[in-house]
């Protein structure tokens, strides 16, 4: 009975999507429910409202912040990326295997332990509390990820189509250039896009080091958790506000990301 | 020396070739050093952030710095260790952080491994199911506790809501000591488990099909190739995995501090959490520093583990 395989195969995928999916749903219905209506959890059907949005936005400073992170992450990303191109191409290309070790064990270091020096170092150097500063701190997130993952993309690329760019006398930079960054490039946005992704979510860099003057936008959303000011409809507005947008980004580019989570996750 | 040679005889004779000498040089140069260059920007950024932070790290774990008495600063030895081991309050935050990871990883393991066999299958709808299961690991983490400090909300949450309906009496979720950590490995079991999944999900599609085949020429049923031919064959995927997620949870932070900052009553203190307390509530920077050492250490230990399994697929 293929059919009824079938079926109990779509019956057990939407029970095990049901609880992890239930999460966003309540986030994004709940912050169209008007204010008075959050004190009965019981009420799913209301006329929906967009006062929440409107009060996150004008009332608050998380538009300023996710403008603050956008700048953040996507100099923290291009950065990263072009290092961490250039750092895989020489580890794959020439074994640098003590190279390699050193990155990841960069990555084991907890950013608390990192961080106590480094707020001490960005005082000294006016770095504190800068959006510069920031995106420095952020390359310790993009680039070890960026150089684990990308490794395994060049890899993936024949060498002998290096090998022929050479011997029709281009130089090692050429070939990186015109034969390895083009036959690599699904796999560049699907890194850049997960480094985008995981500056963007990173709350401890930007909540020590930023302070109240550069807020990201984790930091910004952290400030409506206290549970005396602001109503629930508004956290959870800001709470759609900063997730949505990721989402439409990874959906984007899906193909190419189980791949890249797949390889980045075995040495996260 | 051959190839300057080489180049010099401008075999063509193209005048062109004979300017462009230099910089023909320049390339060849960049080419030879190419291991070196491409990795300056790299390793600068590396030494910045991570090599001369780390000196000072263990340096600032041997004083007895105080943020507000930075003058004074002196050294003091291993006094910070030392006492960071007679702190209760640290020695409950390193269990609490066995607890919290431990209950976190063995759930995610669980049902992330049975979610992966149901994945494992083939039939239509299997990605875009997949792809949505996936979302929660990309959620920003503060913004995900926002919506669960909702879903916990003693007063007004939908939980203790659905619990009165079913004539139970509410909780308090986040507020009472025995709760707050379970409810805690919730929302990382609700977010973690996709990446659990994925894990194991690479390794079992990685897994060669004739041992299967056997088992079912042997009348094997589907529960015994699982026990005798699955579990087996993945052994080292979920060693790995477990270690990951360990390490991965043991660091867990954005979550904890959104939702209870370590309460109620230190009951959800982690290390990761007692160092920041440390470091940028008390200001205690030397004994923040030495514990920060010790939580490195810890990880460290787990990653030797880790290392020490993969050894046999180790390529770089």
């Amino acid at each position: 009975m293929p059919h009824f395989r079938t079926l109990v195969l779509h019956a057990a995928a939407i029970a095990v999507i049901a609880p992890f999916t239930f999460v966003f749903v309540f986030m994004v219905w709940n912050s169209f429910k008007p204010d008075f209506l959050f004190f009965d959890p019981g009420v799913w059907m209301f006329q929906p409202t967009l006062m929440h949005y409107r009060d996150v936005i004008q009332q608050s400073d998380l538009v300023e912040n996710i403008t603050n992170s956008l700048v953040v992450s996507g100099f923290a990303t291009v950065i990263g990326i072009a290092c961490g191109l250039m750092t895989a191409y020489t580890i794959a290309r020439y074994k640098l295997r003590k190279l390699a070790l050193a990155i990841l064990f960069t990555r084991m270091i907890p950013y608390i332990t990192m961080l106590i020096p480094l707020w001490l170092v960005f005082r000294e150097a006016g770095l504190i509390n800068t959006i510069p500063g920031l995106v420095l701190a952020h390359l310790l997130i993009t680039i070890p990820f960026g150089v684990w993952i990308l490794i395994a993309y060049i890899e993936d690329i024949p060498k002998d189509l290096e090998d022929a760019a050479l011997m029709d006398g281009a130089s090692r930079v050429q070939a990186f250039w015109h034969v390895v960054l083009p036959l690599c490039r699904p796999g560049i946005i699907a890194t850049a896009i997960l480094c985008f992704v995981f500056s963007w979510n990173n709350f401890q860099f930007a909540l020590v080091l930023g302070g109240m003057d550069v807020k990201t936008a984790p930091v910004s959303v952290f400030q409506f958790a206290s549970p005396d000011t602001g109503s629930m409809g508004a956290m959870l507005a800001a709470a759609t506000l900063v997730t949505i947008p990721g989402f439409l980004l990874v959906m984007f580019a899906q193909k190419q990301m189980a791949a890249g989570l797949t390889i980045g996750g075995i040495s996260k | 020396m051959v190839d300057q040679a080489y180049h010099g005889t401008s075999v063509r004779g193209f005048p062109r070739a004979e300017r462009a000498r230099p910089a023909r040089a320049a390339l060849e140069w960049v080419d030879r050093n190419l291991a070196v260059i491409f990795n300056i920007p790299t390793v600068a950024v590396l030494i910045a952030l991570v090599a001369i932070p780390a000196v000072m790290v263990v340096y600032s774990s041997l004083t007895d710095w105080h943020l507000y008495l930075a003058d004074q600063r002196q050294f003091v030895g291993l006094d910070n260790y030392v006492s960071a081991f007679r702190d209760e309050r640290w020695i409950t935050a390193i269990f609490q952080t066995i607890y919290f990871a431990g209950g976190s990883v063995i759930l995610q393991f669980v049902i992330g491994f049975a979610i992966a066999l149901l994945f494992n299958q083939k039939f239509k709808g299997n990605r875009f199911y997949r792809g949505i299961f996936m979302l929660p690991m990309l959620a920003m983490s503060t913004a995900i506790s926002l919506v669960w400090l909702i879903l916990y909300n003693s007063s007004f949450g939908p939980l203790n809501y659905w619990l009165v309906s079913l004539g139970l009496s509410s909780v308090e979720w986040l507020g009472d000591p025995r709760w707050a950590m379970p409810s805690l490995i919730v929302v990382q079991v609700w977010q973690w488990t996709p990446f659990m999944t994925l894990l194991l999900l690479a390794g079992l599609q990685s897994l060669p099909d004739e041992p299967f085949e056997a088992a079912k020429l042997d009348g094997a049923s589907a529960f015994q190739s699982f026990i005798h031919v699955t579990l087996p064959l993945m052994r080292g995927h979920i060693v790995v995995a477990l270690v990951l997620r360990s390490i991965i949870e043991i660091k867990e932070f954005d979550s904890i501090m959104t939702m209870t900052e370590g309460g109620p009553n230190g009951a959800t203190e982690t290390m990761n959490m007692n160092i920041y307390l440390n470091a940028f509530s008390y200001s205690q920077l030397g004994m923040a520093a030495a514990k920060g050492v010790i939580f490195f250490a810890f990880i460290l230990l787990i990653q030797a583990l880790l290392l020490k399994i993969r050894a046999r697929r180790w390529s770089y």
